[in-house]
């Protein structure tokens, strides 16, 4: 078997002529009745060619406000406020709206979250891919149709001759979802942006669609911005990830960096909260971000997420931490990366504010005897305690 | 006790039925070993009371016009016939145990969060004081904090109240992490029970297999073996013959299934699987592809 892991390293460390998607402290405002609302950040971000960058974040942190902002398709109110969005080096927020719909459906195009409502459901689905390559690459109705069907076969639709006639309402949302991305590689674009594209999805269907989209990366070789809150997904199919917290940029690296390391006390939270699939509720108590996301205008002093983090200091109230690299390529915002990264299980850290222990990972005592049970059988010895494991039964 | 399955398997037709909101057409549903009737307006006031349900969807299970605290404490008025003095401290007892704060009882659902309103409708539904509480996807349409801290409360109040659960859900982790037994539902029927550590570990029947190689992990080590189904589920007017699931099956062995109903195999300590295929060679051949934990 060749080395998967090595090939994807090659892959995300291009020289920066490479470079897709290049974001430069780039800032979205919304003008709404209270005044300016500042909902994206200076976030910078680069995105290489085969590259699925995850974004990751609790609802309201501005994933998709960003991703609106890349391709300028923000609403009424809603406009970049600094910073620079390029696109194969060339600068998009300078481009004519005229010159903007040239860009649209050829070199950047968007797969949503709702397939059902992001195809129309009056025009037979193949008609609407045929449509895109009509448009774009102008190509004749019948060559335009042979390339619709062909996109169908890409995304491994079972008779894609039959799919091409049939309307939204009669394929199931998987199927639907791989006509969006059909749809959406048409043109061959340069950048694919996809906006939670399996959260409406069963998991093996998802199973699927993220298998699809791994394989057909290798063959379009497009960058992929790839909007989730779903930490598992970026896990199996992301190359980079970035955490998004209130309009910042909290965490970026490569996947391994920002899963083993976790470099950020958000990104440890969101990583904690999600239950596994080894573990019960006897094992370990899940530990929740406590608190909420603040609104952009009421954003605390210090660091943005010191008043929900548990391993704050004096001085992340008064100061706001911007992005460092820990290591190469990975950037944490947080004033106390360097003791997170040597207590890689928090067991140790003591919290300013309480003065307890930080509850992240904390392995309970059910644990540390099985752990020991297991030994005791590897060494052919009868366990020192029985089956009855939980303290809380009174057994 | 938690039940997974693609959506269209029928958990929540399942659900509704046990609740009395859709009326069985066979069978027998028991409580504490006295038989419910089928209907809801068939039940006593004492039966109603020892099942409650909260819904996937809070924005719909909730009255936008009604107080949070009138939510709240219709079930003590109506079930509980608590008298109307003690009424407000009631309420307000309930809204400390799911970690509100007691004005929100004055607030109405669109003035809460998603995870804030869940809490409600949990609430609500421990009003009635129940025997058995009826959870139907209560976590999936909420962020992963949230989700966090609303199963360590189903967890806390669960222990200090002594309630069954009937958990639903397609988030395989969040039913591994609350049950402690599990069933596999596909089409409308169970193909494997048992305690939530044995359905978990090979053998297992190949649906459960499939849907645990699909679950995305979020630790880049975790190696998963790549099990995928075919297709999406058959309807339910056209079920097929012998095995259900032998049209996606990737461990199909041959016209045994689909001619004749598998038989239900015990596996030990309870953990049953409904399939063709021998216990034994299940676990042979799913031996390497068991999930190993990363950390």
């Amino acid at each position: 078997m060749f080395n998967l892991n090595g090939l994807t390293k090659e892959i995300t460390a291009p020289s920066s002529a490479e470079f897709i998607l290049e974001l430069q402290n780039l800032s979205v405002t919304y003008d709404t009745e209270k005044g300016p609302l500042d909902t994206v950040r200076n976030v910078s971000m680069k995105i290489a060619a085969g590259e699925i960058y995850g974004l990751v974040g609790e609802s309201g942190s501005g994933k998709t406000t960003l991703a609106r902002a890349v391709v300028r398709y923000l609403p009424a109110n809603g406009r970049i406020s600094g910073g620079v969005v390029r696109l194969c080096g060339s600068d998009l927020s300078k481009l004519s709206p005229s010159e903007m719909r040239k860009i649209w459906g050829a070199r950047i195009t968007m797969v949503h979250q709702d397939p059902a409502a992001a195809i129309n459901p009056s025009i037979p689905v193949g008609e609407q891919i045929a449509e895109i390559a009509r448009a774009h690459l102008h190509l004749s109705r019948v060559k335009a149709r042979a390339k619709a069907v062909e996109m169908l076969a890409k995304v491994r639709m079972p008779d894609p001759e039959a799919v091409f006639k049939r309307y939204a309402h009669q394929l199931s949302g998987g199927m639907l979802q791989r006509v969006l991305i059909a749809t959406a590689l048409t043109t061959n674009p340069q950048l694919l942006i996809m906006d939670e594209p399996t959260t409406a999805l069963d998991v093996t269907t998802e199973a699927v669609i993220l298998d699809l989209i791994r394989e057909l990366l290798n063959e379009y070789n497009t960058a992929i911005l790839y909007i989730t809150h779903n930490l598992g997904v970026v896990a199996r199919i992301c190359d980079r990830v970035g955490v998004m917290y209130s309009g910042e940029l909290m965490e970026e690296g490569e996947i391994k960096q920002v899963f083993k390391k976790r470099l950020h006390p958000y990104t440890r939270g969101l990583l904690d909260c999600v239950p596994r699939i080894n573990a019960s509720k006897k094992d370990i108590s899940l530990s929740s971000i406590p608190g909420y996301i603040p609104r952009p205008d009421q954003l605390p002093q210090g660091c943005i997420f010191e008043p929900r983090c548990i391993f704050s200091a004096e001085e992340c109230r008064t100061k706001r931490p911007t992005l460092v690299e820990a290591a190469s390529g990975h950037l944490t915002a947080c004033l106390r990366w360097k003791e997170l990264d040597q207590n890689r299980n928090a067991l140790t850290i003591l919290s300013a504010r309480t003065g307890k222990k930080s509850i992240s990972n904390r392995a309970p005592w059910c644990w540390r005897q099985r752990i020991l049970r297991n030994i005791f059988r590897r060494h052919g010895a009868s366990p020192p305690y029985g089956n009855a494991a939980h303290p809380k039964s009174g057994l | 006790m938690g039940i997974v399955g693609e959506s269209g398997c029928g958990k929540t037709t399942f659900a509704r039925c046990i609740a009395g909101l859709e009326e069985a057409n066979d069978g027998v549903i028991e409580l504490e070993g006295q038989k419910l009737p089928y209907a809801i307006g068939k039940r006593s006031p004492a039966l109603l009371k020892k099942i409650q349900m909260v819904f996937q969807n809070p924005d719909a299970s909730l009255n936008p016009q009604h107080p949070a605290g009138e939510s709240v404490g219709r079930p003590l008025v109506l079930l509980q016939k608590v008298p109307k003095a003690e009424l407000h401290q009631k309420v307000r007892e309930l809204f400390k145990a799911v970690n509100l704060p007691e004005d929100y009882m004055y607030r109405l659902p669109q003035e809460l969060s998603g995870g804030e309103k869940q809490r409600v409708a949990i609430a609500r539904a421990f009003a009635a004081d129940p025997t058995l509480m009826i959870c139907d996807e209560p976590i999936s349409s909420l962020d992963v904090s949230v989700q966090a801290s609303l199963m360590n409360l189903l967890v806390k109040l669960q222990e200090s109240k002594g309630t069954s659960y009937l958990f639903i859900s397609h988030d395989l982790a969040a039913v591994r992490h609350l049950s402690d037994w599990i069933a596999v539902v596909y089409l409308g029927r169970i193909w494997e029970v048992g305690s939530a550590e044995d359905v978990f570990v090979p053998p297992y029947h190949p649906y459960t297999e499939a849907l645990l190689s699909a679950i995305p992990i979020p630790d880049p080590d975790v190696h998963q073996e790549r099990i995928r189904l075919k297709g999406s589920v058959p309807s339910a007017v056209n079920i097929p013959p012998g095995c259900r699931f032998h049209t996606r099956c990737p461990r199909k062995i041959g016209e045994i299934c689909e001619q004749q109903e598998p038989p239900w195999q015990d596996v030990g300590n309870d953990h049953r699987i409904c399939c063709h295929i021998p216990v034994e060679e299940l676990k042979a051949l799913q031996k390497a592809g068991s999930i190993q934990p990363g950390r």
